[in-house]
């Protein structure tokens, strides 16, 4: 293409073309044309600035990271959604900042990077951890600038809505009125009990609430299943190994153990060569040898005698083998070689050895006795999947071909076993599984009366079942529940008469009477409260929230009101007086601790609306992440 | 030689070309030169003044949390006001003016200065149009309307408080809003309206708000 550009460069429009060419190269380089069309892919846009997949995926390790790492539970979308949450707010926050003109000078950076704890030692600024932290972290000197710069100009925007929050005394004064509010109460308590003993509830209300509440008397439909259950642990049992295929294992797997042992050899080398014959190499190292005998360090014979001179400065240590790593010769010496021996002369293609095994790995193998169990387990388990597998296949033929449970129990040895009666929401053991429950409630099975298929619980599990009995929804009978709904009635007639009664003693409290004799009467009393706070446990938390709910009494008439408790006590409260909480009687502690809370409520609801004043006012889109949706 | 006459041709006819039109190239480019180095110059002394004001705030920021959960001590307080002040002398058209103004109403509220808040926050309102380039940040307007609404209240102005309060469109600061008329409405005994404020401010708001939730608690029965 660019020779027929060449061709025709005396045609104005080719002129004109190469022009643009060299002047978009000129002006945004050769990154503008190649950039153009490849396009990091995008999952969201604010305001015209994309968010990358890539920087959603480090947002989301960096959240998962802060979160302690225990996400397994945290459904990923959720994770990623959050992530990106965070990633838009960032963004919108940036384009504040910049929007409003915010700018760090270099010496506030310069700043912040010298008193950076983590570019210190012995709390001194030492450049060259600062420029090896902010490697390690991916980034050179000046990229990190620029993001501390950033990080630096959204803490100053933040700041300014959320640090600057204030309460004001009044408001302090009027939250410790209501927090340190104590209030004076009395009440007495009408517990169910004996009131209505000896009346005797009719059969009629009996039968009409018998009628009235059929659903609570219903039974749901039930069925009973028969099945044969198929199960590799009952398979293992039956497997017998033979002692011989179990020796054959162990001794194979003490084989592989040995195999991969390490040891760790030094030696002296007497090279043989022009200048040294093989036998004055031997003779020279049983010399050697005699003299490490005589309590010589190998060591420093080594310096001394050995032709490999680089082992020799390490105290000939050669270093590990597995087995294979020294010459046969060596190895075949190791072997039975105890730690810190000395070998007698060896001879292999480099020269004659003396070695010394330094360190053996090789623990001793566990014994037959020891690990038979575990082989037999083992090798019992590889046979029982394959035993499984077959019959599970079998199984599954003979449920499809036979009109009952009982072919499948004579060709595979199974008993015919019963569930027992369940509902619909499941019965115990193998039918409180919702796949069985299922499968038993289905067309086929429940219906048709065929044999279900396999069902696998789980992947050692397998059952076939059909239906035995079936027993249709009903509703017990009259005579059956009759006991149980006189107690219902009892108790909601006690509940009645505990009212009744309450209802009667705050009639003639209300109308100032004295209630003593009809107290007195019913075996009741007066429960005294005097400052109560509003988080006391001292009594029924019901009774005080109640006591806390009521208007404050005015002109020292006490205010009255009657509570049916959720236990079916009543109760007849009687609020005599309100003890407004004082800012000055709250320790200096407890005061700037409710001032902090109730500012950094105040500071989270704020910069939260300032976060959405953000957002309403941007262009926000969001495109599907790879296969979940998103938002 | 026709292609040597060609030549002649053609520079006389550049000659010509530059006799009409040389000046007006010539001054073109000057003029050209001109704006790029002014433009920037003023990016230069731009930077320069933000990086000022934004030193001076960063000092209101270091001096108002040296102590996280306890108040500034007194000399760092009046230094907060004075640097506030000096943003607003000096930086007036910067927004960390306004910035400061904030840090400044917040210590006059904690030392009972109430109408130097005051002050501070209606200086940020008047000046909030911003300076040149920069945008008027609606989000900050609204929180200082908020902070002065709460001043006036405990200046001992509901009514001046509520006409603030009314004069403006909360957004999506309506939480903070609702909680302050509910306190508005509490100073002019109407707890009726109080409860009702409190219950928006508490649909809107979300999160703890646990305070809140006890400023409504006590007006259950408000009739």
């Amino acid at each position: 293409m660019l020779q027929d550009i060449r061709d025709h460069t005396q045609g104005v429009i080719a002129k004109v073309i190469i022009g643009l060419i060299v002047a978009v190269f000129a002006l945004w380089g050769v990154q503008s044309i190649i950039g153009g069309f490849v396009t990091a892919p995008s999952v969201a846009e604010v305001n015209g600035e994309e968010i990358t997949e890539q920087q959603l995926t480090i947002s989301t390790q960096n959240l998962v990271a802060s979160l302690g790492g225990n996400t397994e539970n945290i459904d990923q979308g959720l994770l990623e959604q959050v992530a990106l949450n965070q990633l838009i707010e960032e963004v919108l926050l940036r384009q504040a900042a910049e929007r409003a003109g915010l700018g760090v000078s270099d010496a506030r950076i310069d700043r912040a990077i010298l008193q950076n704890p983590s570019f210190q030692i012995d709390g001194r600024f030492d450049p060259d951890l600062a420029v090896r932290t902010m490697a390690s972290q991916g980034m050179n000197v000046p990229l990190y600038r620029e993001q501390l710069g950033q990080s630096i100009l959204l803490s100053q925007l933040a700041n300014a809505f959320s640090a600057t929050g204030f309460v004001t005394q009044a408001e302090l004064q009027r939250v410790a009125a209501l927090r340190l509010q104590t209030r004076d109460f009395r009440f007495v308590s009408l517990t169910l009990g004996s009131r209505t003993l000896g009346e005797p509830i009719p059969d009629e209300d009996i039968a009409e609430y018998y009628r009235a509440n059929q659903d609570e008397f219903a039974i749901p439909e039930m069925i009973d299943m028969q099945y044969v259950e198929l199960s590799r642990a009952n398979i293992m049992d039956e497997i017998e190994i033979d002692e011989q295929v179990i020796r054959d294992q162990y001794e194979q797997e003490r084989s592989a153990f040995e195999g991969s042992a390490e040891r760790r050899a030094s030696h002296i080398l007497f090279e043989v060569g022009p200048s040294r014959t093989e036998a004055q190499a031997l003779e020279q190292a049983s010399a050697a040898r005699q003299r490490l005998e005589d309590g010589e360090d190998f060591g420093a014979l080594a310096l001394e005698l050995s032709d490999d001179v680089i082992s020799a400065e390490q105290g000939g240590d050669i270093g590990y083998s597995d087995g294979t790593a020294f010459p046969p010769a060596i190895e075949e010496a190791l072997e039975t070689m105890d730690v810190d021996q000395v070998s007698e002369p060896i001879v292999t293609e480099f020269g004659v050895h003396l070695v010394k095994l330094t360190e053996d790995t090789v623990t001793e193998f566990a014994s037959y006795e020891e690990v038979s169990d575990r082989i037999t387990r083992e090798l019992k388990a590889a046979q029982a999947e394959q035993i499984y597998a077959r019959r599970l296949e079998d199984m599954s033929n003979m449920a499809f071909e036979s009109a009952d449970l009982q072919p499948i129990s004579e060709a595979l040895g199974l008993t015919i076993q019963e569930s027992g009666l369940f509902p619909r929401t499941g019965g115990e053991g193998l039918f409180a599984n919702p796949t069985v429950v299922d499968a038993a409630f289905s067309e086929e099975v429940l219906n048709s009366g065929f044999n279900s298929d396999p069902i696998e619980v789980n992947d050692s599990q397998a059952i076939v079942m059909r239906l035995l009995e079936r027993q249709e929804a009903s509703v017990r009978p009259l005579e059956e529940v009759e006991a149980e709904i006189a107690v219902i009635l009892r108790t909601e007639l006690e509940r009645e008469r505990a009212r009744e009664l309450g209802q009667q003693l705050l009639n003639q409290l209300s109308q100032g009477e004295d209630i003593t004799a009809l107290l007195e009467e019913n075996e009741l009393e007066w429960v005294e409260q005097d400052g109560v706070t509003r988080d006391s446990t001292a009594i029924n938390r019901e009774i005080t929230s109640a006591a806390f709910s009521l208007p404050n009494p005015e002109d020292g008439d006490p205010v009255y009101e009657g509570i049916a408790l959720t236990n079916g006590t009543y109760v007849v409260l009687e609020l005599d007086g309100v003890e407004m909480g004082d800012l000055a009687s709250m320790p200096e502690q407890e005061r700037q601790g409710i001032e902090q809370s109730i500012l950094a409520e105040r500071s989270q609801t704020l910069f939260n609306s300032y976060l959405n004043y953000l957002r309403a006012n941007a262009d926000i889109t969001t495109n599907q992440l790879s296969d979940e949706p998103l938002l | 030689m026709a292609l040597h006459a060609a030549e002649e041709e053609t520079l006389e006819a550049l000659k010509k070309w530059w006799e009409d039109n040389g000046t007006l190239l010539i001054s073109l480019v000057a003029a050209g030169a001109l704006l790029w180095g002014g433009w920037t110059f003023w990016q230069n002394s731009r930077t320069a003044t933000v990086s000022a004001a934004s030193d001076l705030y960063e000092e209101i920021l270091s001096l108002s949390s040296s102590n996280p959960g306890t108040q500034p001590s007194e000399a760092d307080r009046s230094r907060i006001l004075n640097v506030a002040e000096q943003l607003q002398s000096e930086h007036g058209d910067s927004v960390y003016a306004l910035y400061g103004a904030l840090f400044a109403a917040q210590q006059a509220v904690n030392s009972g200065q109430l109408e130097v808040a005051e002050r501070h926050l209606r200086w940020l309102l008047d000046n909030a149009e911003g300076g040149f380039l920069s945008k008027t940040d609606q989000g900050l307007v609204l929180t200082a309307t908020l902070r002065l609404g709460r001043v006036l209240l405990a200046r001992g102005e509901p009514d001046q408080a509520l006409a603030l309060v009314d004069s403006i469109d909360p957004g999506t600061f309506e939480a903070g809003f609702a909680e302050l008329r509910g306190d508005i409405y509490l100073a002019q005994g109407r707890p009726v309206d109080a409860r009702d404020a409190y219950t928006t401010a508490l649909e809107s708001a979300g999160g703890n708000r646990n305070f809140l939730q006890l400023k409504l608690d006590e007006l259950s029965d408000a009739s």
